[in-house]
């Protein structure tokens, strides 16, 4: 079995030669610079392998417009690596969120790259009010639960926070994505989601019911 | 926020949420937790703690907090199992 070993990367270098020849001038950084193209080149078709083949014609351009804003903000980033992980890891890091938020980007507002991900489209969600296996009585109590849920929901939640469930509920859209059409970050729109789930968790366990109860009710046959 | 956007915040009719939403919504709560890490935090970490788990190959030893927030946040999740994929091909056969 292979095994890892950081110090026997394909790069000879160590995090500090990185950085060192990185801040150089001249043919030192000139190479340092290759190198590291090189190896973002040489993972971006693993990171991207879920989302485009390398054999789509999409491939090569993205990978080529990754590479370059990676170079660029890693230089720009060059003092906040600390050191804590491989330097080329770090580097990944980078080149996998710049590629993944093209690709929401495209995803999300091309709709000519829709049949890129065809495969990647989940399937309905299930319409459990209208389960043609309920009894009525079932039926019923179920569509009692779900009125208390909504007015709860109505109850407690802010526009924001219902436009985001909204969003992010029914169209399966990326948190990167929704958080672009609601004018935020993906960073404050999570904050934003988290507050909502305590604040209904907490409005749930005064009323004595849990998501679970909930969901139970909505599930029994 | 401009008056535009409040405009828009506080006068829009509401949307009705959909038995999907609710549900899909529901579906989460009970991971809620108090503590959780936000997407920067996670994103600071990420390149550590995938290199502990091809390190020693073992998923379990991915903290907590880190494996409720991926559980939470599907774009968090990509961006794990996607640096995942690269360690584990690019790694020194």
């Amino acid at each position: 079995m292979p095994t890892y070993n950081p110090s026997a990367q394909r790069s000879e270098r160590t995090n500090e030669a990185w950085l060192t020849d990185l801040r150089e001038s001249g043919d030192t950084h000139a190479e340092a610079l290759n190198d590291l193209r090189a190896i973002i080149q040489k993972g971006l078709p693993y990171a991207l392998s879920r989302w485009l083949p390398s054999d789509n014609p999409l491939f090569q351009p993205l990978v080529e417009e990754v590479t370059q804003e990676t170079l660029l903000r890693v230089l720009d980033q060059l003092d906040t690596f600390e050191g804590r992980s491989l330097f080329t890891t770090w580097v990944h890091k980078i080149a996998i969120r710049i590629a993944l938020t093209e690709l929401r980007r495209k995803r999300w507002r091309d709709a000519s790259l829709d049949e890129l991900t065809e495969n990647e489209d989940a399937p309905p969600p299930r319409g459990l009010l209208a389960d043609p296996q309920a009894s009525p009585e079932t039926s019923a109590e179920r569509a009692d639960m779900l009125v208390r849920v909504r007015r709860i929901l109505e109850e407690e939640l802010t526009p924001k926070q219902r436009e985001a469930l909204v969003l992010l509920g029914l169209q399966d859209i990326p948190i990167e994505e929704a958080a672009k059409r609601m004018k935020t970050n993906r960073n404050a729109l999570y904050k934003l989601l988290h507050d909502a789930r305590l604040r209904l968790k907490r409005r749930l366990a005064l009323e004595d019911l849990t998501a679970q109860d909930l969901l139970t009710a909505f599930e029994q046959k | 926020m401009n008056l535009k956007s409040l405009f828009r915040n506080t006068f829009a009719p509401q949307q009705k949420l959909e038995d999907e939403v609710v549900l899909k919504f529901l579906r989460v709560l009970e991971k809620a937790r108090e503590d959780e890490l936000s997407c920067s935090e996670m994103y600071a970490r990420l390149d550590i703690f995938v290199e502990t788990e091809v390190e020693t190959k073992d998923a379990s030893k991915i903290p907590a907090l880190i494996r409720e927030h991926l559980d939470m946040c599907s774009d968090c999740c990509e961006e794990y199992e996607a640096l995942l994929a690269v360690l584990e091909n690019t790694k020194v056969k």
